[in-house]
């Protein structure tokens, strides 16, 4: 389906998003004062804009199809979207149908100004988001996230120049100039750096760490992921063109670095939301190994991140209705969640920390199948153990959430639902059929 | 035929009428899953005993091998039947052992959980499938140990569980991760084809580790005596009969492939020996009654895991048939002992228990003789025997310890036993006692059953499993086997002598070093070091990244020279 | 990086590798002042430091290749400061209007 013959799909997916957010951001207040209106108009946007890309080949349907679903996912949720004020809700609305658009033009990039403007897109996106929480930490980690990311932003730019300075051209894969290569490949480490600070991975995560654990649940998925998938397919793009040898070790040198961190870190957590941030930081790390493999990791980091969104919407829309509170591990048991909710975030954890009966698990062998062949013995090793210890953290909440399983009268609204079952859909057919999704989404190596 | 492969959703109906079905007699459903997968098991026995393949193939296309295979052979029946009946036991002795908890319904559900993985890892036809069970069932584990958590120490010892089999699984991923494309076929595997460049002896370690990290083995031993906290019936399942004996079972699987590691079986066998010692020593130090037996589970592991290592491995399937029917028996009389003591689990306050639970008695006595291995009677001295015949007549010195061991067998069930249900000595404290209902000791007779008849189970286990030793005699009534059993009968005797002498309370002082505390100390201090870096200070922050990226550019550019 | 300087000190300094060279210090100047400053001004105006010295080698670029699409990506660029500044500001009014000192280190409830 196409809306503007001769314009490519990622485009139209752009330009429809840019629009509805426009129009709610600019004239909201005229058309949809409540909360529903909003949700419907941007369920709306989000479905139109992902049918262009829907017969695309693998990377830009990913790219173009994953943040219209997160976008998606975002809006059936935004009525417990916890903010410092209620009538925010439609700038927040406003705020996810243009990350979304952000995140396709980053991830649907072939030139790197595009990926410069949609990799800002996504910064500002969730730095505004984040500010908007309810309470004075949300607005001290959006700063702190803003920050780092304009001087990464700054990283990239300096990147970009280097390579048009180097090969006269935006494009990326074009080729230098013989005299300037090492200025070249300068610029694609700093390229590399500035996109994996939106994959959020160590030593670049600071910033994300601290707006996931402020971030309202209900758009925690969202922001967590948004940003990643535009990243991801991004640097796949860019790992296509350049030099393994250049390359691939920065990759694989992050992405263990963020499993160990994000591994320790995690084990210290007292409070789910934080376990989750540093969740988020482990998997960045498993997906930079993925794209530091070169070609071979290229179905496995596909197939890894929309097993990871999938199974990070389910556990935060599972905890949507708890806001921007804190949630110690041991209050589970005292304040459960209502059983639906609570079976929601077991087996998202459990798909997060990559245990059966869940995809995680099919996700991370994937991940690890390459590791050991193109990054080595070490990498493999240290990603395999930061991977299974992981459990150690994800099962801490479980036997309380549980144990607390009681049928509670407090109903859940049908929107909530519908997003919970959306994700809980998705998680079953990764589990039972991996191979369905694969060849929805062309992954298999051909 | 084919839908016997598909065994392990044999409990999945049960499980769903659990937990959506009314609350009164939560539970009854599920039993249907055990005894159907018993069945299966039966039937396959009595069919012509050609392996049922299925084969799904590019299921998982990421990997190099992507076929989703379940395989159902001689050696996967016996394991369903082992899973099946043992669990159905377990089951009935639940609906009597859980009637008034309030997690009832819970407990089922997971009960039905870890069989429905359970099967799944027995009936695996390769390695992705397997792994698939054998995380899933160090998942159960976790949650049926931590299943009280009004309990304090029983999320710990959970943690502590699943600490392990993450060491276990990481070794069986690697394994799984390093294999060439073609070849994580078990049944490749279990034909011995060398398949690894680096030589087989680096995945045999990994299987090796995999399976002693499940097992309980060596230095991973520490999570098992933990893993006591949860209730009874699961430690009689999961921490004695089944989930233990899965590295077993994968050792077992792949002896072929690991006999082309004679270093590593070398290695196996000491572990094993090693293992069978010091824990049969840690046994007699328990004050607690279930940690003395899952010593026990310990070191009787150990001596299959030593008769892997004797390049035996019918023997050690043999044994874990055997102990599997003993030692489920003795938990579940444990339970019985604990639920009437409202709970009570220290030794000295169990004491005099003979006269107030005569039946639970005999049961106990009939479970700790075949854990002796009291000659012909009981089935545990024929599965006992054949592994030290196979020891001598291979590598003399850790089979000599396994020898020592049938003594210190002998002396820490006596222990235990004579602790129990020894003479009263009058200064007991007087139990106001909960009775167990008959459905609880009906539930226990069929496994006592397999306790005494098991071992004349040998031989037709040798012609199902075609690939057993030629020459299997039954060695329990031999020369060797009198004399081993008369060991084991001895340290028993012992034991009746020295809690006489102790008034009930004999016990060695514990020791050895425990490195779990220290390790467990070590890495919460790394990571609140780790943490503590995230300090909301955004000048560390930027300190950090620019450090970190200039790290990284000195190694990008490093490498371009 | 470290090519150009070679050349710069072998053949003479030619005037492609100054307007390198001072974009380089610019950058760095960026980056010191975001590790040295403590005050979010100045922390905002390191960043559009950075900003500026690539825009910087841009035009460079520009020159070099006789290609005018990098000397627009150069206006894009100055555009994206913008943006970048009104939200930073935005943010930094927000968030330390209520506070006495205005030391980035200040706010740090989000921690763990």
């Amino acid at each position: 389906m196409s809306y503007f013959t001769g314009l490519p799909a990622h485009l139209q997916s752009i330009v429809l998003l840019t629009a509805a957010a426009l129009l709610l951001l600019a004239f909201g207040g005229q058309f949809a004062r409540s909360v529903r209106k909003t949700q419907v108009l941007g369920i709306l946007a989000c479905i139109l804009a992902a049918l262009p890309a829907w017969h695309s080949d693998g990377l830009t349907a990913v790219a173009t199809l994953a943040p219209c679903a997160l976008a998606l996912i975002a809006m059936l949720l935004l009525h417990e979207a916890d903010l410092e004020f209620f009538e925010h809700r439609l700038d927040a609305a406003g705020l996810v149908l243009l990350g979304a658009a952000g995140a396709v033009a980053l991830g649907n990039a072939t030139e790197l100004l595009s990926l410069v403007l949609g990799l800002e897109t996504v910064s500002l996106v969730v730095a505004v988001l984040c500010g908007l929480a309810r309470g004075s930490r949300g607005l001290e980690a959006a700063f702190k996230f803003f920050v780092l990311a304009a001087a990464s932003l700054g990283v990239l730019l300096y990147g970009t120049a280097l390579h048009v300075y180097a090969t006269g051209s935006f494009s990326i894969g074009a080729q230098p100039l013989a005299s300037l290569t090492p200025v070249y490949q300068a610029a694609i480490v700093l390229l590399l750096l500035g996109v994996a600070f939106e994959l959020a991975v160590v030593p670049l995560h600071f910033g994300a760490l601290s707006a996931y654990m402020t971030m309202p649940t209900a758009l925690a998925t969202f922001a967590t992921t948004v940003g990643k998938v535009g990243a991801l397919v991004a640097l796949l793009r860019l790992g296509s063109q350049l030099d393994q040898a250049v390359a691939g070790p920065v990759l694989l040198a992050l992405g263990t670095g963020s499993i160990l961190w994000s591994l320790l870190g995690g084990l210290a957590q007292t409070d789910l939301r934080g376990l989750l941030a540093y969740s988020a930081i482990g998997h960045a790390g498993f997906l930079a190994i993925a794209v530091g493999c070169g070609p071979a990791g290229k179905s496995a980091a596909l197939f890894y991140l929309v097993t990871y969104a999938a199974s990070s919407a389910l556990t935060y829309a599972g905890l949507g209705c708890r806001g921007t509170k804190p949630i110690p591990l041991d209050s589970l048991r005292t304040n459960p969640l209502s059983p639906g909710r609570a079976i929601a975030v077991v087996a998202g954890l459990l798909s997060l920390g990559g245990l059966p009966p869940s995809p995680g698990l099919w996700a991370k062998i994937g991940v690890l199948v390459p590791a050991w062949q193109h990054g080595g013995p070490l990498v493999a090793c240290i990603a395999t153990l930061g991977g299974v210890l992981g459990a150690l953290y994800y099962l801490r909440p479980v036997p309380d959430l549980l144990s607390s399983l009681r049928r509670t009268e407090a109903t859940s609204p049908m929107l909530s639902i519908g997003a919970l079952l959306i994700c809980a859909v998705l998680l079953v057919l990764f589990t039972i059929l991996p191979w369905m999704s694969s060849s929805l989404l062309d992954l298999a190596p051909r | 035929m084919n839908l016997l492969a598909w065994a392990f959703l044999f409990p999945l109906p049960g499980l769903l009428l659990t937990a959506f079905g009314r609350s009164r007699h939560a539970g009854v459903a599920s039993l249907l899953g055990p005894i159907a997968i018993a069945i299966a098991g039966l039937i396959f026995m009595l069919s012509d005993h050609t392996p049922i393949l299925v084969q799904i193939d590019g299921w998982l296309p990421v990997l190099p091998d992507s076929a989703f295979l379940l395989r159902l052979d001689g050696l996967a029946a016996v394991m369903l039947v082992v899973v099946g009946g043992v669990s159905a036991c377990v089951y009935v002795y639940s609906l009597s052992y859980m009637a008034g908890d309030r997690g009832r319904r819970r407990f089922f559900c997971l009960l039905d959980f870890f069989v429905t993985v359970m099967t799944l890892l027995v009936l695996a036809g390769n390695l992705v499938v397997l792994l698939a069970g054998w995380a899933g069932v160090g998942l159960a584990s976790f949650l049926l140990i931590s299943f009280w958590r009004e309990k304090s120490h029983t999320l710990g010892a959970g943690l502590q569980a699943i600490a392990a089999n993450a060491i276990g699984d990481a070794a069986l991923l690697l394994a799984i991760v390093m294999l060439p494309k073609g070849s994580s076929d078990l049944t490749l595997l279990q034909n011995g084809v060398p398949l690894v460049s680096g030589g087989a002896s680096t995945l045999a370690t990994l299987i090796v580790i995999a399976a002693s990290a499940k097992s309980a083995q060596g230095i991973l031993y520490f999570w098992l005596p933990s893993a006591m906290a949860g209730p009874t019936p699961v430690s009689a399942l999961i921490h004695a009969a089944t989930m233990v004996a899965a590295g077993v079972y994968l050792l077992v699987r792949t002896s072929p492939m690991l006999a082309l590691a004679p270093e590593v079986l070398h290695a196996l066998a000491w572990l094993g020996a090693i293992t069978a010692l010091l824990s049969g020593l840690a046994s007699l130090s328990q004050q607690n009654y279930k940690r003395g037996l899952a010593y026990s589970t310990c070191s009787q592991l150990g001596y299959m895991f030593a008769a892997i290592g004797f390049g035996a491995p019918f023997a050690a399937l043999f044994h874990l048939v055997t102990h599997a029917a003993f030692k489920a028996l003795l938990f579940l009389c444990a339970g019985a002992v604990i639920h009437a003591a409202h709970g009570e689990e220290e030794l000295p306050k169990l004491a005099g228990m003979r006269k107030q639970l005569p039946q639970i008695c005999v049961l106990a006595l009939i479970g700790s003789l075949a854990l002796c291995g009291l000659p012909v009677l009981t089935a545990g001295a024929f599965s006992k025997d054949l592994i030290i015949e196979a020891g001598l007549s291979s590598s003399t010195l850790p089979a000599s310890l396994l020898v020592l061991s049938v003594f210190l067998t002998g002396l820490y069930t006596g222990r235990l036993y004579f602790g129990v249900f020894g003479a009263t000595t009058g200064d007991e404290p007087q139990h106001d006692l909960h009775a167990p209902d008959q459905l609880m000791v009906r539930s226990m007779w069929p496994l006592a059953a397999g306790a005494i008849l098991l071992g004349w189970a040998g031989m037709p286990l040798a012609r199902l499993l075609q690939n057993a030793p030629k020459d299997l005699a039954i060695h329990a009534v031999s020369m060797n086997g009198l004399l081993i059993g008369a060991l084991g009968m001895t340290g028993f005797g012992a034991a009746f002598i020295w809690q006489r002498a102790t008034k009930g309370r004999a016990r060695l002082a514990s020791f050895g070093i425990d490195w779990v505390p220290g390790a467990a100390a070590a890495s919460r201090h790394l990571a609140l070091a780790f943490a503590a870096l995230h300090n909301g200070r955004l000048g560390l922050y930027l300190f950090t990244a620019v450090l970190g990226v200039a790290l990284i550019l000195l190694m990008a550019f490093g490498r371009m020279g | 990086m470290i090519e150009p300087f070679k050349v710069a000190t072998a053949a003479g300094t030619s005037a492609e590798t100054l307007v390198l060279l001072t974009s380089a210090i610019l950058f760095s100047i960026g980056t010191l002042g975001l590790l040295l400053r403590r005050n979010p001004m100045a922390i905002l105006m390191s960043v559009e430091l950075l900003l500026n010295s690539a825009n910087l080698v841009l035009v460079l670029a520009a020159h070099k290749h006789g290609y005018v699409d990098a000397q627009s990506a150069a206006l894009i660029v100055l555009v994206l400061g913008a943006a970048e500044a009104v939200i930073g500001l935005a943010l930094a009014l927000a968030l330390f209007r209520n506070r006495a000192s205005t030391d980035i280190d200040e706010p740090n409830e989000v921690q763990g």
